[in-house]
């Protein structure tokens, strides 16, 4: 499309317009809520900002809170000032953004909503020219995407296009996908009765990263890496996502979740799948999710009866965090006091394939954790000779390490050994270190900008398709039953502050690895 | 900055804080790697220290960035190198041209520090190095053969020319060892009217572009101003949009750019209307330079295709304009409908037939300006770092300006 329009319009080019949006009106479901405030409308008025909206868009906010357009508009900018400080602010500008901006007050459950926001999409298509195409951006209640999905199809705002045709109108649809394999064989059953899937767009924010694209980049454009990327050379690999805040006021949600739905089941299967899985043919859309899918297939399904020697749960009691007391999981808001919800987890994964048979995986996810980190640490096999560790050296083998920060400081290090310098041979173990923040000065766009811009150009490459859901669901099933079987007797059994229950440390060290200290 | 403390077995703390502090500390030119080393270690190994002044440091760099310059605009371009450093961590090589009648070479160190968004306890810094030579006639292998060795390999490498004394011949010794060359073909003399002068110093400029084109990569800062206008021009032409058909371009009979700031928005305007023309394929015929309104400069020029498209191309100068590009206009042989283009309340409205439409500019600081100054030159670096790949484009507008300018000298003879 882009080609033609260089051929015709001999100015085009050179002006990398490779990303072209076409006109459109983006309707956001929810858009009352924190999301919306925090990042959607700050993502779209960075977009707005660097030029990549086209010129015919339209933004509908629709909530049950009744409000007028002017006062959605208000409310938008102060939020884009209080939660986007980076972000440049000039009247003048938001002014003409605000403009495209509309708000509808309708419940989402009433066929009624559905009219309203049809006839405005017809006044604002005609108005703005955005031609009829629409996203519907689902920021609600996972509770509520079903029904909304449906009241879209009933009212005629959704319809089924051929899997050649351009994928118009398209849902984004926010994770949770599903609350269990079955809930999420019946979502996206409901779904693909009304949308193909080429309309859907399931969003995890973790793969708008920049780290996390740069997985990719780092494996597939360093020829030096990926010859090693291998049971040959490769002893084990650690992925952890530490955070030492709560619930913050998401208790009720977080009971029924827990951290293999909040964060295994999507956030760290998505970044398993980036580090494990075959180059991809090329670098579009289905390629690239056809290989992370493999990655799913490919794991050794956990059995209930040795389940408990691959999976370990736990819960955070009162701790310190930081020097301030702060209460346990069963103390917090909205949160039962016999609550059996794991705030922690632990899995050690085992991929049957060529590439990696016999390369233990280990993932570890945690609230109420000691210090706030997520990260990929690839462990090197250690040399096979010990020659420098003779009775001159007090320093025990060690091995490279490759470390893929995706936060707070996204980045990559290496350790390796080096001579301390001396008259002997002694071995030290140093980090070379890379730091995005200190080697790319220029503002680094938001995970939600990445997504939303691919989203408005229709390239799904980094959402999450239906088949990476179930496989992922699929995968951790046998753990939540598991777990749903058998109530936990000695939760609370870690610390606010600590680094997970102690079970987390035998189920590593059972294969004769630990832990890394971060 | 607390007193300064005395530091333990850290005789050269004073000169550690100075050096971190931005201060240029002179070093023997055979030594300057190895004095850098030296400051750097004795920083890192006294950081943890209680007792000294200075928090932990971070020495970063992800490219070279070498700057040559004459000495009365030392000041100038050090400055320049500071504010890059704090965006794109560098190793900052500031090389200056100094008259002088006893030939020498200096060289100096010291490191641009500051901190981690969001972090106080540790500073990220980088080196700059200057080095000058003095003499009464420029050597540029000489200067070339300190700077180049300083050059740190593997890492993109920038030479920024920043010099008026800047021919082919003084670059090539550099451009040897260095990537990319930064230049700015904008005519710096801020003078009412557009001398000769400074077209013949513009055309220089443009030469230099061309001729070095071929092996090294070219970003003039010039052309990047003018990049928004280019969008909105092109996209105004975007049939996906409600605008005019491409198809019309073929009708295109007359452009006018408006540009500010005299002589010093000219070069920015010339590139806009020869980028046009030579996307139309048209090639300049005549040129001419008179004296327009109120005595202001005007060039006129028409330009011609195979296709027997002629168009009469005029570069207006704007009273008491923006530096740089002010408006541009477009009229057709097809039709009465006029496309323009300019500032409006900070972004640039594209107006055709009744309607309109704005372009955000992509310059945070134009934006905080209204929209109506030129973009900082920061923002001209992290652009031109985005963009560090050959440009068939702009090396077209370049020729055919080059070619425009050589017409308009031709006729004045």
């Amino acid at each position: 499309m882009i080609e033609e329009k260089v051929l015709e319009n001999p100015l085009l080019e050179g002006l990398a317009l490779e990303r072209h949006v076409d006109s459109l009106s983006f309707v956001i479901f929810g858009a009352h809520g924190d999301l919306t405030k925090r990042k959607l409308v700050p993502a779209m008025y960075a977009l707005f900002l660097q030029g990549l909206l086209p010129r015919g868009f339209v933004l509908l906010g629709t909530s049950r809170t009744p409000m007028t357009d002017e006062a959605f508009r208000i409310l938008m900018r102060e939020s884009l000032i209080k939660f986007a400080p980076d972000l440049p602010f000039e009247e003048d500008s938001w002014t003409r953004f605000a403009s495209s901006l509309y708000y509808r007050a309708t419940d989402s459950s009433k066929p009624e909503g559905y009219e309203v926001i049809k006839s405005t999409l017809a006044e604002l298509d005609s108005k703005h020219g955005t031609k009829g195409r629409h996203i519907f951006y689902l920021s609600t209640s996972p509770s509520l995407y079903l029904p909304i999905v449906q009241g879209l199809a009933a009212s005629g705002l959704v319809t089924k296009v051929k899997a050649t045709e351009p994928a118009w109108p398209r849902v984004v649809i926010e994770k949770p996908f599903g609350h269990d394999l079955a809930s999420s064989i019946a979502l996206d059953e409901h779904i693909h009765e009304v949308m193909r899937e080429h309309q859907v767009y399931r969003i995890d924010h973790y793969l708008g990263k920049e780290t996390v694209q740069n997985i990719m980049v780092f494996r597939f454009a360093n020829g030096i890496f990926e010859p090693l990327w291998n049971r040959n050379h490769i002893d084990h690999i650690q992925i952890t996502n530490a955070e030492t805040i709560g619930v913050e006021g998401r208790g009720a949600y977080y009971q029924e979740a827990g951290a293999l739905r909040d964060m295994i089941q999507n956030h760290l299967l998505q970044l398993l799948a980036l580090v494990l899985m075959e180059p991809p043919i090329a670098m579009d859309a289905e390629a690239t999710r056809d290989e992370k899918i493999k990655v799913l297939r490919c794991l050794k399904p956990l059995k209930p009866n040795t389940i408990d020697r691959y999976a370990v749960r736990g819960q955070y009691g009162a701790g310190f965090i930081v020097g301030a007391a702060v209460p346990g999981f069963r103390e917090e808001e909205s949160v039962a006091k016999d609550a059996p919800t794991p705030t922690f987890a632990a899995l050690k994964l085992e991929v049957d394939n060529w590439r990696w048979a016999g390369v233990p995986i280990y993932i570890r996810s945690g609230k109420r954790l000691a210090k706030s980190v997520t990260e990929v640490a690839v462990h090197f096999k250690k040399a096979p000779h010990r020659l420098f560790d003779g009775e001159q050296s007090d320093v025990e083998q060690q091995e490279n390490v490759l470390v893929m920060q995706i936060q707070p400081e996204e980045g990559i290090s290496l350790k390796f050994a080096t001579k301390q310098p001396g008259p002997t041979t002694m071995v030290r173990w140093l980090n070379m270190d890379f730091k995005y923040g200190t080697a790319f000065g220029a503002r680094t766009p938001t995970a939600y900008e990445r997504l939303i811009l691919d989203c408005l150009i229709g390239d799904p490459s980094l959402f999450a398709r239906t088949d990476f859901v179930e496989a992922s669901w699929q995968y951790i099933e046998p753990l939540l039953e598991h777990w749903d079987n058998q109530k936990p007797a000695d939760f609370p059994n870690y610390k606010a502050g600590s680094w997970g229950p102690k079970a987390a440390d035998d189920l590593i060290g059972s294969t004769g690895h630990a832990w890394r200290k971060l | 900055m607390s007193s300064m403390p005395v530091l333990k077995n850290a005789p050269d703390e004073g000169r550690i804080l100075s050096f971190l502090s931005g201060n240029l500390a002179q070093v023997d030119v055979a030594k300057i790697e190895k004095e850098l080393t030296r400051l750097w270690d004795s920083a890192g190994r006294a950081a943890g220290d209680e007792d000294v002044a200075w928090k932990p440091v971070i020495r970063a760099c992800a490219l070279n960035m070498v700057l040559l310059c004459e000495e009365e605009n030392e000041r100038k371009f050090a400055g320049l190198l500071s504010e890059i450093t704090v965006r794109h961590p560098c190793r900052a090589i500031l090389a200056v041209i100094a008259q002088a009648p006893v030939e020498k070479v200096e060289a100096w160190v010291t490191a641009h520090c500051h901190f981690l968004p969001g972090r106080l306890d540790k500073q990220m810094c980088c080196e700059q190095i200057s080095v000058k030579w003095s003499g009464a006639a420029f050597v540029s292998t000489g200067l070339a053969s300190v700077v180049t060795p300083l050059v740190i390999p593997e890492l993109p490498s920038w030479l920024f020319a920043g010099s008026k004394q800047l021919t082919s011949a003084v670059m090539e010794p550099f451009l040897s060892y260095l990537d990319h060359l930064l230049m700015d073909s904008r005519i710096q003399d801020a003078g009412d009217t557009i001398s000769e002068g400074a077209l013949a110093a513009l055309s220089s400029n443009l030469q230099i572009a061309i001729d070095l084109a071929e092996h090294t990569v070219v970003v003039d800062l010039a052309w990047l101003t003018i990049s928004a206008w280019r969008k909105a021009i092109a996209l105004a032409f975007d049939n996906t949009d409600v605008s005019i058909l491409p198809t019309r371009l073929k009708a295109v009979k007359t452009i006018t750019v408006q540009y500010g700031g005299q002589s010093q928005g000219f070069s920015q305007a010339l590139l806009l209307a020869t980028w046009l023309t030579t996307r139309l394929q048209l090639t300049p015929q005549n040129a001419e330079f008179k004296e327009g309104l109120d005595n202001r400069a005007e060039l006129t020029a028409v330009c011609s295709n195979k296709g027997g498209q002629s168009l009469t191309v005029t570069l207006q100068a704007a009273e008491d304009g923006a530096i740089g590009v002010n408006g541009f206009e477009m009229a057709f042989s097809d039709g009465d409908d006029v496309l323009n283009v300019d500032f409006s309340c900070g972004a640039l409205k594209v107006t055709n037939n009744g309607s309109e439409e704005f372009m955000e500019l992509p310059w945070s600081s134009s934006r905080d300006k209204n929209g109506e100054g030129e973009p900082a030159f920061t923002e001209l670096v992290d652009f031109a770092f985005e963009h560090s790949a050959k440009d068939p484009i702009y090396l077209a507008a370049a020729k055919s300006a080059n070619d425009l300018l050589k017409l308009i000298n031709r006729a004045s003879k």
